[in-house]
């Protein structure tokens, strides 16, 4: 008999609110910080440097995505598929390029002096700097809409409120799978992948085994770029395009790298995921599972009206306990990735 | 030498008849404040041009006092930067020695304005745009006025339209700026007080590209509807989109900055059908239908954004003096009280020979101006013509006036 009672208290409602606000908001956040720290670990690991460009190559991509949408609005309506995801390959083709030749212009010159890595890392704040200038300057701050019609949104009923899933969400996560899936099976299978973790491991005995550095090097940008780019394009379809769109996932994308273990591909994306949903964990009112609880529960036992760890102003602020925790604990990450 | 000696003496000459020829003619000048550079520097010089419109008024029409002239001068206080405000007005108040103030005009910038310049000076000023409910409790010796109305009346009346739908239970999201703030302090303190609950109230901080971690915690609070005190251009609409967008609030309200358009444009039509809002309303009444041939006379536009409240705050001033009668700031907040409000005889804007007379006479006046009456209370405010707007079909329509 308790048990009917307690079953007819199930909060539903509550549990699918929680789906939409944690589950569901932690694995597409979590897909953008994976896509982005995978190319971010993989310049580290293979080029020994932390790339705070790319945040705004991630930008970057998404304005070329942007402006090839302008260009051809129609072409998405004839796949069935938003515009700005069916350009997407091309803005990762053009942002691979982009990032190829910032590495033969800022940073390829300055690792033949055989600079220490310290070196480049403050070389590619100043290409960041840049980058950001550049968009301004041809963009304005003004934020603008990747989708030329609506976007469509799912919503599967389930109880009284329904689960709810976008467009662009479903897309994210789609590609994310699919992506790893893939570089999964390059660097696994294909011998320009198991080169590029042989220099991750050991550059100088890679070299002397006949590996050719240099196509290496292009590789590591390409992929870095172009998987920066499908995030970034990604995350303005989600939300809304800015200048300052991926400036400030800079930090939860350095905390899932170093969280994953720096060097590591498959520890950027579990480090990303990790991040995503620690962060919406975070900022959940827990109050809302309990309040069903309501009458269950003795008289003296107030509910309060907010019990979120932390409030959502200060989100920003769980990477940044992860990645201070991680290098306390665990300097070697999740996956054993380098100290850098 | 002698060529020196000589010198000496043209200057101190002329220097004598500049100063003789200004003490017979001494302009009585008055100062005015706003950010001419600044995050509105666009919507200051039509306010400008409205106060410097009543100011040649009252030089056309026989001048002030003794036949004196009127002279404005002025200052950039920068909307945003308290310090070059704080500056702007001390160099109004201690250098350029001005009788009273018109500004400044955004709210930060004119509680600092008041607190270290015009307060220890004892000169009055006349915000025509600060709308800030944190103005009307400033400790200002009673020399701070406004001819705007403040926010404060917008919670208030939201909080009655609101409670006189049914709703009992809001959640309320900011704009974190003084407008916010404010609005949604009076908003809160308001729909309390009627018996409401507001079960959530945050602010944000504008201009963000994706909000959802702030709507999810609203949502939780269990409020049944969302108040947006926001700019629809900026934060405003976002919010909107995605709360809607993720099905955690179906019913909307906003405050001013949200009533445009480009509201309903941007989310598509029907979905947002009975949102309600209020707005500042243009005040109706003898004076605005006055004040309008006599904008577009002048080539001004008698609707520009508080050019008319400018124009008001000039004039007042202007007759504060007259009234006064004489060039001091001691006494000038009493004398502006007694020439704005009731009883006495009507002064419409442009009628400034009709005062002078009048005030020679010895009698009563009170002005009735281009953006209101200017009934002053306690604080120095003036009571707001509050409209209550709706979503219908393509936008907001006006539904009556409170």
């Amino acid at each position: 008999m308790e048990d009917v009672g307690l079953l007819a208290a199930m909060p539903i409602n509550e549990i699918v609110f929680f789906i939409n606000k944690v589950v569901i908001a932690g694995l597409i956040i979590g897909s953008v910080y994976a896509l982005a720290a995978v190319g971010m670990t993989l310049v580290s690991g293979i080029l020994r440097f932390a790339n705070f460009a790319h945040g705004d190559i991630m930008t970057l991509g998404a304005f070329v995505a942007f402006v090839l949408t302008m260009l051809m609005p129609g072409l998405g309506a004839m796949v069935g598929l938003p515009t700005a995801f069916v350009v997407m390959p091309l803005a990762m083709v053009v942002t691979a390029a982009v990032t190829i030749f910032l590495d033969k212009r800022f940073y390829a010159p300055l690792r033949t002096v055989g600079y220490k890595p310290i070196t480049l890392v403050i070389a590619s704040f100043g290409v960041m700097l840049m980058l950001q200038g550049v968009i301004r300057l041809f963009f304005g701050t003004a934020p603008r809409q990747m989708y030329v019609t609506a976007k469509d949104i799912y919503r599967v009923p389930f109880g009284g409120r329904d689960i709810i899933v976008t467009e662009p969400q479903l897309l994210l996560i789609v590609f994310t799978i699919v992506s790893v899936v893939a570089l999964h099976l390059f660097l696994t299978r294909s011998r320009t992948g198991k080169a590029m973790r042989a220099m991750s491991d050991n550059a100088d005995l890679a070299r002397i085994s006949g590996i050719s550095t240099g196509h290496v090097v292009r590789t590591t940008w390409i992929i870095a770029g172009s998987l920066a780019a499908a995030a970034g394009t990604l995350l303005a379809m989600d939300v809304s395009l800015k200048p300052d769109l991926s400036f400030n996932l800079l930090l939860p994308i350095v905390a899932a790298m170093i969280v994953g273990g720096v060097g590591q591909p498959y520890g950027a994306i579990s480090g990303g995921l990790l991040v995503g949903f620690t962060e919406t964990l975070s900022v959940f009112n827990w109050a809302i599972l309990l309040r069903p609880l309501k009458p269950h529960l003795p008289e003296w036992l107030e509910i309060p009206a907010n019990l979120a760890f932390v409030p959502t102003e200060y989100k920003l602020v769980v990477p940044f306990f992860i990645l201070v925790a991680v290098l306390i604990w665990r300097p070697h990450g999740i996956f054993k990735g380098r100290v850098l | 030498m002698k060529r020196f000696t000589r010198t000496i003496f043209a200057t101190a000459m002329v220097g004598t008849a500049v100063l003789a020829a200004s003490a017979a003619n001494a302009d009585v000048k008055i100062g005015f404040l706003g950010g001419f550079t600044g995050p509105i520097e666009s919507l200051v010089p039509p306010i400008f041009e409205g106060a410097k419109l009543a100011v040649s008024q009252v030089n056309e029409q026989g001048g002030i006092l003794d036949g004196q002239k009127l002279e404005i001068v002025s200052g950039d206080s920068t909307c945003a930067d308290a310090t070059a405000a704080s500056n702007a007005a001390d160099r109004m108040v201690n250098s350029e020695k001005v009788t009273a103030l018109v500004g400044p005009l955004c709210s930060g910038e004119t509680i600092a304005a008041a607190n270290n310049a015009a307060i220890p000076g004892g000169v009055v000023i006349v915000s025509p745009a600060a709308t800030s409910p944190a103005i009307t409790a400033l400790d200002d010796k009673d020399l701070v006025f406004r001819t705007t109305s403040s926010d404060a009346y917008s919670g208030e009346t939201l909080a009655k339209i609101l409670k006189e739908k049914g709703t009992d239970n809001i959640a309320i999201t900011y704009v974190n700026n003084d407008y916010g703030k404010g609005f949604a302090d009076a908003l809160e303190e308001s729909f309390k007080e009627l018996g409401g609950t507001v079960a959530a109230k945050e602010a944000h901080e504008d201009g963000k590209a994706d909000y959802r971690a702030e709507i999810g915690s609203l949502a939780s609070s269990g409020a049944e509807m969302l108040v947006v005190l926001a700019y629809v251009d900026g934060s405003g609409l976002t919010i909107v989109r995605q709360a809607l967008e993720g099905g955690d609030f179906s019913k909307f309200a906003g405050g001013d900055g949200m009533v445009g358009d480009s509201l309903v444009a941007n989310i598509g039509e029907g979905k947002l059908d009975g949102m309600i809002a209020t707005r500042i309303g243009n005040a109706t009444g003898p004076g605005t239908e006055v004040f309008s041939p006599l904008a577009k006379a002048a080539g001004l536009d008698p609707n520009a954004n508080f050019g008319a409240q400018a124009y008001d705050a000039g004039f007042l001033i202007a007759l504060a003096i007259e009234k006064l009668g004489k060039d001091t700031r001691e006494g000038l907040n009493a004398a502006l009280r007694e020439v704005s409000s009731e009883p006495g005889e009507v002064i419409l804007p442009g009628e400034w020979e009709k005062a002078k007379k009048l005030i020679a006479e010895g009698k009563d006046i009170n002005y009735e101006g281009a953006a209101g009456s200017h009934e002053f209370d306690e604080a120095g405010d003036v009571p707001g013509n509050v409209i209550e707007m709706v979503v219908e079909g393509k936008g907001f329509k006006e539904v009556a006036a409170n």
